[in-house]
């Protein structure tokens, strides 16, 4: 993990270690690479002849740009291991890794899509935080998802997000000593206080690029040869400040056989739920083997506990919300009365966490068990990504939401909530 | 027969516990760093949403990709596509991977697998399963014809000559299309113009985004609008083609080309292959070449050479005609040969010369002998010599006084 700043200089202050999104390696700022920019200068043994080449640089011009070899002006940097490209800002601010864990078919994507969507409007304005995309082109695909959900040109669109795979243009595959070696591309995103912000003055320190890893469910089944050190897509667990499992209640037979939901939800209807999921997996398998893997990678022994935040989403809250008629799901943030600075109110979250967790114990034990063997701060939060049930196209026959009237419920409280227990100074807290 | 790798999403995979995007099929004994290999390269990317009118225009994706993995040769051809919609009702593919070691690519031709229907599966039934028997491919070999798929796309068929040769030449070809356009026949009515033995070195790609190191493929194609075009279009020293252009506004620079480039251009204009011109004086290069001992050191070369002489003891003249693309070959031809003409003659003349003196000195060494022995035999012993005085010295004759040492 990246740690530490050096002497401010030239009013910019740059971490001592980085950490890249990528490869997970940690090298020191000065021996970070820089990408050519001269159309001639193609070719990296590490990508590919498509690459530009990369470089310790020996120049640089009046703006502090490193030049290339024939002379060209260059921006951006590169990890001197897997020779991918890094954001700037990777340099400026510590990183906040948080991984979203999941089977198949469990709403991490959709989750993500409605989180990043609400966050963009939500952190601004409630909490007086920049949220940016830290690499536009890096979040292309996750910026193409939103635009079809929340800013379609036709609003009765009927449109679900496309299911992620395991391999693809979301994943890099570099030559490393003569190995083929595949990571996956995370998200990327900059955290940081607008001048309004309570900490104003400490935005140096309390920045953050937040990094975040949406793997396909298959990438955490328990299968042999499922984490290949060629195939180390799954290793950001060992850097993540906090880990979200997205679980999906109703992809369990227990939990859908309680779930009495008049609103005719197609999930739940036995004549049309086989379209959206034909033999359900069991869920605890992948939070087993997402334990195990963590516990490998971190070195941790069988009874040590993990000691960052896990946040348990139980999504899809829309479609068993009438389990739990009095629970109130009402923004859990509020104006501080003295300084009218905007508060999490993270007592509201831990009441709303208890009620769920006895929900699963009683329906799930054996996975509420396996989290409280696991890690000590664990907490459960409901999220609806949609807030609504999916309808089926007339014209296709394919069951999607409709565009523009999605309406998601507490997506953004897990990541804020994260915030408020692994990044110092970014979210103000009250524990009323 | 080639091993392969089918892959897809499906509700149990082949190996224990894997569901979802996995692999279902897959001939037995494939190495594990091979598998990890193929199941990377079945990324596929939706430009419409399955169901709809438009998704019979998602791009059916061909590729003949080559690579070394523990210091193995592989060539894979594959075929990657839409699937409809997977067991979960979300966007699925197919991906079936025919892997082809060095050793089997003269049974086989890529034109000839490209063309036919049958060489790939589209869809996926059934339970995952080892596939113990492969399935037949074709194995005919396609002749090189008139590229009126290229005419039609482009207006001149001889843009297929001219990624042919930039395929022989080693040099990177784009191609930019349009979602729809059957890239794949294009590719193939250009890669059949080749020689059998070179089409196997034609990699290409028809939905490229980033192939990883040290993967040869030649000839990288993608659907204009397309995030890929725009890489594409980057990569210097490539010949790119924009299929998305009016054919009219198409024109063939043949002011430039070189000769390797007109004879493919020919080839795809009119399916055959162009004669050159001979002139009357098809000597490239002219030696004159002494005999060796008396004796012709061209004997046996007679088919590749002209060989023509003044006079039974008189020098070489040797010409060899210029054959199409040999010239420099036809150069170091003569030149070698040449040079060790000129090595022989050199050795030759110095054991000559060696030889020569021994026998001078021989001769004389034994007359020398003969003329000591004559002498010897003649005067006896002891004897002085008749009619030679013989005094002693005496008193009386003049001592010459001694000189001082």
């Amino acid at each position: 993990m990246s740690s530490g700043k050096s002497e401010k200089n030239n009013s910019e202050l740059l971490c001592e270690k980085v950490t890249c999104p990528h490869c997970w390696k940690s090298s020191p700022v000065e021996d970070i690479l820089w990408i050519a920019e001269a159309p001639e200068l193609t070719g990296d043994a590490r990508l590919g002849e498509a690459d530009k080449q990369r470089f310790l640089p020996a120049r640089f011009d009046i703006k502090g740009n490193a030049l290339d070899l024939k002379g060209f002006a260059c921006k951006k940097l590169a990890c001197p291991h897997c020779h991918l490209e890094i954001p700037r800002s990777y340099l400026e601010m510590e990183p906040f890794f948080i991984s979203i864990v999941g089977a198949p078919a469990s709403g991490k994507s959709c989750f993500l899509t409605s989180m990043c969507w609400n966050l963009r409007k939500i952190l601004p304005n409630e909490f007086d935080l920049n949220f940016l995309d830290a690499d536009p082109e890096m979040n292309g695909h996750l910026q193409e998802d939103e635009t079809a959900q929340f800013l379609n040109d036709d609003p009765d669109a009927i449109t679900r997000i496309k299911k992620t795979e395991a391999e693809g243009d979301m994943y890099k595959t570099v030559m490393i000593n003569d190995q083929y070696i595949t990571y996956l591309q995370p998200y990327l995103f900059t955290l940081s206080p607008a001048q309004e912000h309570f900490n104003a003055a400490e935005r140096n320190r309390v920045s953050r690029t937040l990094t975040i890893y949406d793997n396909a469910g298959e990438s955490y089944l328990p299968i042999r040869d499922g984490d290949a050190a060629s195939l180390p897509v799954t290793r950001h667990l060992e850097q993540s400040n906090c880990i979200m499992f997205t679980f999906d209640p109703i992809q369990d037979n227990r939990f859908r056989a309680v779930c009495t939901n008049p609103s005719n939800d197609p999930q739940l209807i036995k004549e049309t739920s086989d379209s959206f999921l034909k033999s359900p997996l069991r869920q605890e398998m992948v939070l087993g083997e997402m334990i195990n893997r963590t516990r490998s990678y971190i070195g941790l022994h069988s009874s040590e506990k993990y000691d960052r935040p896990v946040i348990i989403v139980v999504t899809k809250f829309d479609a068993w919300k009438d389990l739990v008629p009095d629970l109130s799901m009402r923004n859990p943030w509020a104006k501080t009365i003295s300084s009218n600075t905007p508060a999490f109110l993270l007592k509201k979250v831990q009441d709303v966490s208890k009620t769920i967790r006895e929900l699963l114990k009683k329906h799930l034990p054996e996975m509420v068990g396996m989290l409280d063997q696991f890690a000590d701060n664990v907490t459960y939060i409901p999220v609806s990504a949609t807030g609504g049930p999916p309808i089926q196209d007339p014209k296709t026959g394919n069951w999607g939401f409709k565009a523009n009237s999605i309406k998601p419920i507490w997506v953004e409280v897990p990541l804020l909530y994260a915030l408020s227990q692994a990044a110092d100074g970014l979210v103000c807290v009250s524990k009323k | 027969m080639p091993k392969e790798l089918v892959y897809t999403s499906s509700i149990q995979g082949l190996k224990q516990g894997s569901r979802g995007f996995c692999t279902v099929a897959m001939s037995p004994a494939l190495p594990p760093n091979l598998i990890v290999m193929l199941e990377s390269l079945s990324g596929y990317r939706h430009l419409y949403p399955p169901n709809t009118p438009e998704a019979a225009r998602n791009p059916v994706v061909f590729s003949h990709l080559s690579f070394t993995l523990t210091e193995k040769e592989y060539h894979v051809f594959s075929r990657v596509a839409d699937a409809g919609l997977d067991y979960s009702g979300r966007t699925n593919k197919i991906a079936d991977h025919l892997v082809f070691d060095a050793a089997e690519l003269p049974q086989y031709d890529p034109v000839s697998l490209l063309k036919t229907e049958s060489t790939f599966l589209n869809r996926w039934e059934g339970s995952p399963r080892l596939l113990n028997e492969s399935r037949p491919l074709i194995q005919s070999q396609a002749g090189p014809a008139i590229c009126s798929l290229w005419k039609t796309a482009a207006g001149d068929p001889g843009w297929a000559g001219h990624i042919a040769a930039s395929v022989e030449k080693g040099r990177s070809v784009v191609l930019i299309y349009r979602p729809g356009q059957n890239i794949a026949a294009l590719i193939a009515e250009a890669i059949a113009l080749l020689p059998p033995a070179l089409r196997w070195k034609a990699g290409f790609h028809t939905f490229c985004s980033k192939i990883p190191p040290r993967v040869n493929c030649l000839i990288k194609a993608a659907p204009a609008g397309t995030p890929e075009e725009s890489g594409l279009r980057a990569l210097p020293d490539s010949l790119t083609i924009d299929l998305t252009r009016n054919p009219a506004d198409y024109v063939l620079n043949e002011l430039r080309l070189s000769d390797l480039e007109r004879r493919y251009i020919h080839l795809a204009r009119t399916g055959e292959i162009l004669q050159e011109k001979k002139s009357d004086d098809k000597v490239l290069i002219t030696r004159k070449v002494p005999l060796v001992n008396g004796n012709n050191p061209f004997k046996g070369q007679e088919d590749n050479l002209i060989l023509s002489s003044m006079g039974k003891s008189s020098p070489l003249n040797v010409e060899k005609p210029l054959e199409f693309g040999d010239r420099q070959d036809t150069i170091n031809l003569l030149d070698s040969y040449y040079e060790d003409l000129k090595k022989k003659e050199k050795k030759s003349g110095w054991i000559s010369g060696l030889l020569i003196g021994i026998s001078i000195l021989l001769i004389l060494t034994g007359i020398g002998l003969l003329g000591y022995c004559f002498v010897y035999k003649k005067g006896g012993q002891n004897n002085p010599p008749v009619g030679i005085p013989v005094s002693s010295p005496s008193e009386d004759l003049p001592l010459r006084p001694e000189k001082d040492l």
